[in-house]
């Protein structure tokens, strides 16, 4: 008995792809890479043929009226991913233009296997298929033709045991194109604008003999070519530590409010900080990342306040500056969730870091590229469980305006989102704005019911005395308990 | 011509063309050096895109030496025209067609640097400049 056949699987060598492609692409396998003009199709292929191509496993590049070769040599160069050293070894350009123009297929076909014959190639590119396409049926030569031709290549190819991209301009997927039919795998590059957003997203439409990863998963193209950020699904993400988790518990680094939350955050819970401007929040952030370090923990802030070197905390630059902390910014254009939680993840991993701060939500919405800010909420849940997947503490702060007229914890439903909720409210106390905070749940844990009043100092937040002779805190404007009052009038 | 590169580009026409070559044995090394260029890029860049080039090339060395004509400017060529290259080249003084040959090979070899790059163009061209299949010895060119 025959034993199943192995396909291996290629590295692609695109940071992200290969775990979209569920786990690399299939060998000899027959692909096609479509999208719109500058979608990046050229360059994905480049990437991948330089980190594919070795002297055993030639690869050739035919080119066919689409980009000048010329022009498409002097742009792929800029990315870091280019190796000149390799260009006639391993990697092989054949201009097939001459061939393509009077639109005969055959004759493509012809040289494409002469050339593939003489050199054996492990993978082979035909960039850009649509102006084959297109050559083509300007001359009359009809879809049964190209679907021959297309069918022709991809049959020859496998035998040749060379897996191959077709590079093709498509502007719609749902173009009756033959060649969709023949190929066993179909990358779809997109670009979409959103007012002055431009955000790029891959989407593997199919790939024979695998499962991928659904969906579109966002991608971004520095100099160091295609890095894809792909979908995290919450529900393929590891299920959450539960071990100790009560029992092993964290130290926020402000004396008193680990009593109130009932001996510390429970290690690998999602605590929510909410509160208005100023009332605090960031330092509470701060505090909680520097009594990880001051124990010898690493942490990791995702900071996305507008001007990061004025209001960030002293305490806190010192512990970005020695490494301790890992700063994950957000300098770069229309991010995505998915860029986010990766480069935090990454980041987390990197310094085997415990203590993970989100500050704030706001300014991460405004962070995130328009077309993502409608999914916000999903998306926040799936970074709260990513993460709590890697076992780490998160904090999380939001801003919330102060409204006396009712209770409400965060704009975006976070609080039910997250395992734990502190609360801060500016109150008017003798014509002052005073500070008060709460702690209004810890998911499975005891915890003080208090609203206690705290003070800003140089070193940090002092947390004061639950303010007993006063009610209606959080309507804002507290009164003195009648019989408080009586008791402290008859005292003097 | 002290560039390191024109140097080794007189190298690989001397090795072509000999020594004591005359201006007929001058205009065939040219020729055969171009065609040795034809061979070695038209697979990559494609006919048209070299004629181009050379087109280009040729452009900015007849502004140095007006006797080079530039059939290649007046119509879009889809090859080099290698007859009218050799034609060029039989109609002057020796002296002056080695420098002219030396000038167009190393104008062309900066255009072509100039857009793919120097490590690019040093990956194609290498083996021309240093042809191992010559019968003549390969000029050392290194400093």
């Amino acid at each position: 008995m025959t034993p199943r056949v192995t396909i291996n699987r290629l590295a692609t060598g695109v940071p992200g792809l290969d775990s979209v492609l569920g786990g690399g692409l299939p060998e000899f396998s027959f692909n096609l890479i479509a999208g719109p003009p500058g979608c990046g199709k050229t360059t994905l292929a480049h990437q991948m043929m330089f980190a594919l191509a070795s002297p055993e496993r030639p690869a050739l590049y035919f080119t066919v009226l689409g980009e000048p070769p010329l022009k498409m040599l002097r742009y792929q160069q800029q990315f870091t991913f280019f190796d000149s050293d390799a260009v006639n070894t391993s990697v092989r350009f054949i201009d097939l233009t001459d061939d393509a123009v009077g639109g005969d297929l055959e004759k493509v076909l012809t040289r494409i296997v002469e050339e593939v014959r003489a050199v054996g190639p492990g993978l082979v590119f035909v960039d850009s298929f649509r102006s084959v396409v297109m050559a083509s049926l300007d001359e009359g030569v009809s879809i049964n033709t190209l679907q021959h031709f297309v069918q022709q290549l991809g049959v020859l190819m496998t035998s040749w045991q060379a897996t191959t991209f077709l590079i093709g301009e498509y502007f719609n997927e749902n173009d009756a194109n033959p060649v969709f039919t023949v190929a066993d795998g179909l990358i779809w590059l997109r670009q979409s604008v959103e007012r002055n957003s431009m955000v790029r997203k891959l989407e593997i439409m199919k790939m024979r003999g695998q499962p991928t990863l659904p969906g579109l998963h966002t991608f971004r193209i520095t100099e160091a070519g295609v890095c894809v950020f792909a979908r995290v699904d919450p529900s393929s993400a590891p299920a959450a530590r539960t071990g100790d988790r009560l029992t092993d518990r964290l130290s926020l680094g402000v004396p008193g409010l680990d009593e109130m939350l009932g001996g510390g955050l429970p290690s690998g819970y999602s605590l929510l900080v909410a509160g208005p401007s100023g009332s605090g929040k960031s330092l509470l952030a701060a505090t909680f990342l520097a009594e990880g370090a001051r124990r010898g923990e690493t942490g990791v802030i995702a900071a996305f306040e507008q001007n990061p070197n004025q209001s960030r905390d002293r305490t806190l630059a010192d512990l970005i500056d020695s490494g301790t902390v890992g700063l994950v910014g957000s300098r770069a254009p229309d991010l995505s969730i998915d860029e986010i939680l990766l480069t935090l993840v990454a980041e987390v991993r990197r310094l085997k870091a415990t203590r993970v701060v989100v500050d704030s939500l706001s300014g991460f919405e405004l962070a995130l590229a328009p077309t993502f800010r409608g999914d916000f909420r999903e998306s926040l849940s799936r970074l709260v469980t990513a993460l709590a997947a890697e076992g780490v503490t998160l904090l999380m702060t939001s801003e919330l305006e102060d409204r006396y007229t009712d209770l409400r914890f965060s704009p975006y439903g976070t609080a039910f989102m997250t395992d734990a909720v502190i609360v801060q409210r500016y109150i008017e106390v003798e014509s002052r704005l005073r500070r008060v905070m709460a702690v209004v749940k810890v998911r499975g844990s005891a915890h003080s019911d208090s609203l206690r009043e705290f003070t800003i100092t140089e070193s940090g937040i002092q947390l004061g005395v639950a303010l007993p002779d006063q009610e209606g805190l959080l309507g804002g404007r507290p009164t003195r308990k009648q019989l408080m009052a009586e008791e402290s009038s008859n005292g003097h | 011509m002290s560039h390191p590169e024109s140097r080794r580009i007189a190298a690989a026409l001397e090795q072509r063309a000999g020594s004591q070559a005359n201006a007929d044995q001058l205009a065939d090394a040219v020729v055969m050096l171009w065609r040795e260029i034809n061979d070695t890029l038209t697979p990559i860049i494609g006919a048209r895109g070299l004629a181009a080039l050379h087109g280009r090339s040729l452009y900015l060395t007849s502004r140095e030496y007006a006797w080079l004509n530039d059939a290649h400017g007046k119509s879009m060529l889809t090859e080099i025209d290698f007859d009218e290259l050799r034609r060029n080249f039989t109609t002057q003084p020796m002296l002056e067609s080695r420098a002219a040959a030396g000038v167009l090979l190393h104008t062309f070899h900066d255009l072509l640097a100039s857009l793919v790059g120097a490590v690019l163009t040093e990956r194609l061209l290498h083996a021309i400049w240093n042809n191992p299949f010559d019968g003549h010895a390969a000029q050392d060119v290194s400093e």
